[in-house]
């Protein structure tokens, strides 16, 4: 925590969105405040409402001395100052500020305020709010629990100063009726309240907890916030969605709590022009939160942050090995997907060559072989995390994924809440298992959160998300040689280059680019039947024969050069049935009408 | 013999007390009359009349009998002449096993016809095991036929022949070769049977009157008498339970201590029979028929409980009755099979005031459902706790209805809970302490020998000390050091004889165990292996599961295995409790003799084990796969162990995962043996 001092809430491990662990937070008013907070209000047109928030934050129960009030003023003009009759009293702590440079909507201004705040807490707060007077208390209270809560305060709508009077309000905020002044049946909750209810106040709701994110009223640790990178500015609305799907990425829990109460005078704008509202943030939220299935439902584009990020690591592979996984996981099903091949390529100068005889051949044919591929990225070290992609799958080179082995694999970590997903592949003489590995972003960010000197990171992200093993051809991993229609082998057969993969020795064959076309057909065409018979054969079998290395025998003989045989027999047999059916429907008319 | 007596036919039924509509239709062409074979009289010695004057203090017992011998007078077992065709009904092959020990009562005939009600899905089918030189040579026909959910068996003779005999031998192929319980009992008909179930070397005394002699041989070396026989019974009021007299041989004899609780030993001395009588307590549970066999490691159905009704009881799921029991607690294989799919059944403390007997019929019902490995959920009850034991009760106090809502927590409960049922009330263990109790020599305890044999030095210590924390077996250890000396490795000390085997290491593998088994002094032979875990009750859960199954190879499942390269345990799904062809190679416990029926291990450097198998099964031996909880395999990283299977093959089908070592309750593990992970 930024306040210093003994770490010790770090250490508490919250399982998924199960903050119960971390037990009932004190009561407000039986316990010791420590952490300072600064409220963050951004305002644009809000002269009436502001002075009664503001009246109600100088009611807190809070210690004033731990909390400081920042407004960011994102008029067109600067705010006029209240008039010093009508406006009632204010924080002790209160400063005005303004987004730097001309920029504007809420999103920059709460960045702003966030850039000026100095608390180890940022409470960011509608201006149209009356709060209740626990409400700071009762949030602050779980951030002295744990150092990476979002916490959320509890709403009601009730009707605007159109219809009470703002005196009447400021009258009930100085007399310290703040709860009696609406009847709770009067009020209309917020929609984020029904997931509360259906999730025990979120404890249940898993990974999906971030998007009940709603910036009116939460507050979070300002460490985490800058960990999260921030509010997003170029966001104009539904900034605070996509900020809740990045804090989850981060590792956060978020926690509503149904004593910071306060009432929202008038009514949302989500609650006036819900359908316009989803109009406008329906496009940025599919380019920015991938977890929002929904929303990219397109079979082939790609978006801002990709939903898997697949790191290949070229190590000693051959190129032809690297170029099978990359091309296979491109032609999968899932298609917002982000490929980080992992090489020395510093390490490639640029200087005279041989040509074919050059030792780093392999590295500068991958390299080449993705130039012009937008979702192939290279990098020269594995990065900690992909923050924000939410997840990672790793996969060795030579192994290749079926089409829709990667989506399966992530479902099934979304289904059994998993952290991280290991696939047995195959087991070296020494002992080592040649695996892929799927890491949750979210799983791993928190467990490094939590992680003590001396801690395994496995170990924390088995406690708090669960990690598991599993076998690779069970999920649709086979080695490149045995997996008969990776894509680009049609090219490679075609110019005669068989029995390439897993071999070093004709390398330097490697010919001029195909068309793109034709490798998505060959790796679209009979991808399922494939698998399963080569699954069939067993993993020992693939294993040993990748291992072996004389694929000589087998080659492209087998595998390649039949298919197009096989398909014109399909053809020719589809023809004879075609025929007989025609006899058949010949014969029947004849029985219908015999006379 | 007149055609009038070959035409007649007597029928007799057995367990059909709860259900009697059963019978009516059950066997095609005979509608009765039926004698209940619990009411047939012991004839006796002098072959007086039966059923007179001797033995009338019981009123309704009489009439019954009176009834079956108005009906049929003709055909009465004792009458002289041979009767046309004998009908045995039973309801379940528990009841067919409770009919043998009283094969004496069924006459001799030209035509048998055994007729099973309901059998179990896992039973074997009714094919007689003929002894040589019996009746089976005047055999002319015999038919075996499935009828609804159970079997019919008719076999005509040229000759009249026992029809008990039929009876024996037709049990004998239900559940082969069980093995003799000693002593030797002389019992007095009715439900004195159900105290040696499958046993046809009784004999049967009148009641009351002298056990007859065998040939040169006294008649028994243990009576048995009902206990209507005797005032002296102390464990409670008079009920059907019998008591036992002492030895009615002469020789040593005993004064059996009298109590309720486990009785004391006997002070020998030679003097006269004393017949103050011992009591006995519950009937024994019939191993081959109440036991574990077909447990549900996954029920789909939840918690039923007992209830009283009429006299006897039931056992309700919801609003339907699953079974139906009598009065005398008795619990068949049908009615386990029925109650399979429970997750467990709840037993209410029943009113005291309904008297002792009604506590030990519930003792008896509880005491047959832990054998049978169904989690009994008992609320405190002082007088059954009493009858179970407290082995028994301890078991039963620890099930709770949460650790029954986890499948392996219940499986963990069910384990314990049979344990201590059958050591405690199965039908051998019971009549050696009964045995002892009269001062009577009882068989030692069979020896089990270990066959351990390694290639690693370094694994010696581990696995020997996995050996050292067995109990509840006699065991003697062969270690086969396989490519090194005894001077090579630290074998530690030990409670367990060590036999220690050396070969060089180009012997084949299979060549060095057939040594160690040669070295061997034990009827039972164990292979384990040098790296994985076993619990401290591993070896004694394998005898059990010999005893009621009566397989000649035993064996576990390798259902835990550890994934020592990627640090994972893992549970496998494999069917377990039931006969089948395969069991974990280091768990594998065989007879003897069926050891030397199949010509030993194959003199193979690999898969000895499963060669063996294929042996045992191929001279006709039964091969039985208990439970997996005992055992975790070890599945090393590196490459050089006799059997080798790919790690990702483990992990294609399991059903629950771990992350590190991890065992479950029954393995007992202190950290000791976690430390020895990284060895």
């Amino acid at each position: 925590m930024a306040g210093g001092g003994e770490d010790v809430t770090g250490a508490a491990r919250i399982p998924l969105n199960d903050y119960g662990v971390l037990g009932e937070p004190p009561a407000p008013g039986e316990w010791t405040p420590t952490l300072t907070v600064s409220v963050v209000i951004p305002a644009y047109r809000a002269e009436r409402t502001l002075p009664l928030t503001l009246a109600s934050l100088a009611r807190q129960t809070y210690p004033a001395h731990l909390m400081e009030v920042v407004v960011v003023d994102d008029g067109e003009r600067p705010m006029e100052p209240p008039p010093e009759s009508a406006a009632g009293p204010l924080p002790e702590r209160l400063r005005v500020v303004r987004p730097r440079g001309g920029a504007w909507g809420r999103a920059s201004a709460c960045a702003a305020g966030a850039e000026a705040a100095q608390g180890e807490v940022i409470l960011y707060l509608d201006a149209d709010l009356v709060l209740f007077p626990e409400h700071v208390e009762a949030q602050m209270r779980w951030h002295h629990l744990a150092d990476y809560l979002v916490v959320l305060g509890h709403l009601r709508f009730v009707p605007g100063l159109d219809e009470v009077p703002a005196n009447e309000v400021l009258a009930a905020v100085e007399a310290g009726a703040v709860p009696k002044l609406f009847a709770e049946q009067d009020a209309t909750p917020q929609w984020t309240e029904r997931r509360w209810d259906q999730t025990d106040d979120l404890r249940t709701a898993g990974f999906g907890a971030f998007s009940v994110m709603v910036g009116a009223t939460a507050s979070l640790p300002a460490r985490l916030l800058r960990a999260a990178g921030g509010l997003d500015a170029s966001l104009v609305l539904g900034e605070d969605t996509e900020l809740g799907y990045r804090l989850a990425q981060a590792g956060a829990v978020f926690v509503p709590d149904r004593l910071s109460r306060c009432w929202h005078l008038g009514r949302s704008t989500v609650m006036r022009r819900e359908p316009d509202v989803k109009r406008h943030n329906w496009p940025h939220l599919a380019e920015r939160v991938p977890s929002f299935r929904w929303l990219r439902r397109h079979p082939q584009r790609t978006y801002l942050v990709p939903y898997v990020e697949v790191v290949v690591e070229v190590g000693d592979a051959s190129f032809e090995e690297v170029r099978a996984t990359v091309d296979a996981v491109l032609a999968g099903r899932l298609p917002d997907v982000r490929v980080t091949v992992v090489g020395p390529w510093g390490r490639l100068g640029g200087g005279r060559r041989d040509p074919l005889g050059d030792p780093s051949l392999d590295l500068r044919l991958v390299l080449a072989c993705y130039q012009g591929e937008p979702r192939v990225r290279f990098r020269e070290a594995v990065p900690d995390d992909c923050f924000p992609v939410p997840f990672r799958f790793h996969c060795p080179p030579g192994w290749v994924p079926s089409r829709g082995a990667i989506g399966s694999v992530v479902k099934h970590a979304d289904r059994q809440r998993l952290g991280i997903v290991s696939l047995a592949l195959d087991e070296r003489e020494d002992g080592r298992v040649v695996h892929a590995r799927l890491e949750r972003t979210a799983a791993i960010r928190r467990a490094r959160h939590c992680a003590g000197p001396g801690d395994d990171l496995g170990d924390l992200v088995h406690e708090m998300h669960g990690t598991v093993w599993d076998a690779g051809d069970k999920w649709g991993f086979l080695p490149a040689a045995l997996a008969p229609t990776a894509p680009g082998r049609a090219w490679t057969d075609a110019l005669g280059e068989t029995g390439a993969l897993g071999e070093r020795g004709p390398r330097g064959k490697a010919g001029p680019h195909g068309e793109r076309g034709a490798l998505g057909e060959g790796g679209a065409r009979g991808d399922a039947g494939a698998t399963g018979e080569a699954g069939a054969r067993g993993v020992a079998g693939t294993a040993r024969a990748l291992r072996s290395r004389s694929p000589r025998r087998r080659g492209g003989l087998s595998l390649s050069a039949p298919r197009p045989l096989r398909r014109t027999a399909r053809l020719r047999h589809t023809a004879r049935l075609r025929r007989t059916a025609r006899r058949l429907r010949r014969r029947l008319r004849a029985l219908v009408r015999p006379a | 013999m007149t055609r009038t007596a070959t035409r007649s036919a007597w029928g007799t039924w057995i367990g059909f007390e709860s259900c009697p509509m059963l019978l009516g239709r059950l066997v095609e062409g005979f509608a009765g009359p039926w004698t209940p074979l619990d009411d047939v009289p012991v004839p006796g010695l002098a072959a007086a009349p039966v059923g007179d004057a001797g033995d009338s203090r019981d009123e309704s017992r009489d009439k019954s009998r009176d009834a079956a011998r108005g009906d049929s007078r003709d055909v009465e077992p004792g009458a002289t002449g041979a009767i046309g065709c004998v009908v045995l009904a039973a309801r379940s092959p528990a009841d067919l096993r409770r009919a043998v020990p009283l094969r004496g009562l069924l006459p001799a005939t030209t035509r048998v016809r055994i007729a099973v009600a309901d059998v179990p899905p896992w039973a074997a089918q009714p094919l007689p095991v003929a002894a040589p030189g019996a009746c089976w040579r005047h055999l002319t026909e015999m038919r075996v036929s499935r009828r609804g959910r159970g079997w019919h068996l008719d076999a005509a003779f040229t000759e009249p022949v026992p029809a008990g005999d039929v009876v024996a031998h037709v049990a004998n192929g239900l559940f082969g070769g069980c093995e003799a319980v000693t002593p030797v009992a002389g019992l007095e008909g009715g439900v004195t049977a159900d105290w040696r179930p499958g046993d046809p070397n009784v004999t049967l005394t009148p009641p009351g009157g002298p056990v007859p002699d065998r040939r040169d041989a006294p008649g028994c070396d243990l009576p048995l008498r009902r206990a209507e026989a005797d005032g002296c019974v102390l464990a409670g009021p008079v009920i059907a339970g019998p008591v036992v007299t002492g030895p009615a041989v002469t020789g040593p004899v005993v004064t059996g201590s009298v109590g309720a609780g486990p009785v004391g030993a006997g002070s020998v001395g030679a003097g006269p029979v004393v017949d103050r009588p011992v009591a006995a307590g519950l009937p024994p549970l019939d191993e081959a028929v109440v036991n574990p066999i077909g447990f549900r490691r996954h029920p789909s159905q939840e918690t039923a409980a007992l209830a009283a009704h009429r006299d006897g009881f039931v056992v309700t799921l919801g609003g339907s009755r699953l079974v139906r029991l009598p009065a005398s607690g008795r619990v068949t294989d049908v009615d386990v099979a029925r109650l399979r799919e429970v997750r467990g059944i709840e037993v209410p403390a029943f009113d005291s005031q309904e008297g002792q007997g009604r506590a030990s019929a519930v003792a008896r019902v509880v005491a047959a459902l832990s054998a049978a490995g169904i989690p009994v959920l008992a609320a405190p009850d002082p007088a059954r706790d009493r009858a179970l034991g407290p082995a028994l009760a301890a078991a039963l106090a620890a099930v709770t209805g949460e650790a029954l809502a986890s499948d392996l927590r219940r499986e963990e409960l069910s384990i314990r809970l049979r344990r201590a049922a059958l050591r405690e009330h199965g039908a051998a263990a019971r009549w050696r302490r009964l045995a002892l109790a009269a001062g009577l020599p009882v068989p030692p305890d069979p020896k089990v020998s270990i066959l351990l044999c390694t290639r690693r030095p370094e694994m010696v210590p581990f696995a020997v000390e996995q050996m050292e924390r067995q109990r509840g077996v006699s065991a003697e250890l062969i270690v086969g050091l396989h490519g090194f000396t005894a001077r090579e490795a630290a074998i530690p000390r030990t409670r367990l004889p060590v036999t220690v085997i050396e070969a060089p290491a180009a012997t084949p593998f299979g060549e060095v165990l057939n040594r160690m088994a040669a070295a061997a002094s034990g009827s039972y032979l164990a292979k384990v292996d040098d790296d994985d875990w076993y619990g401290p009750d591993h070896l004694a859960d394998l005898l059990l599961a010999r005893r009621y199954s009566g397989a000649h190879l035993v064996g576990s499942a390798a259902e835990f295995v550890y994934l020592e390269s990627l640090d994972v345990t893992i549970r496998r799904c494999i069917g377990t409790e039931r006969f089948a062809p395969l069991v974990a190679g280091g768990t594998m416990l065989v007879t003897r003799a069926a050891f030397e029926a199949a010509g030993g291990f194959r003199p193979l450097a690999r898969t000895v084990d499963g060669q063996l198998l294929q042996a045992v099964e191929a001279v006709g031996g039964r091969i039985y796969r208990t439970h997996g909880l005992g055992y975790v395999l070890r599945r090393r990283s590196a490459y050089g162990h006799t059997w080798r299977q790919p790690v990702q093959s483990f992990l294609a089908s399991y059903q629950e995962q771990w992350r590190g070592l991890v065992f479950n309750e029954l393995m007992e593990d202190g950290a000791r043996w976690r430390a020895e992970v990284r060895t």
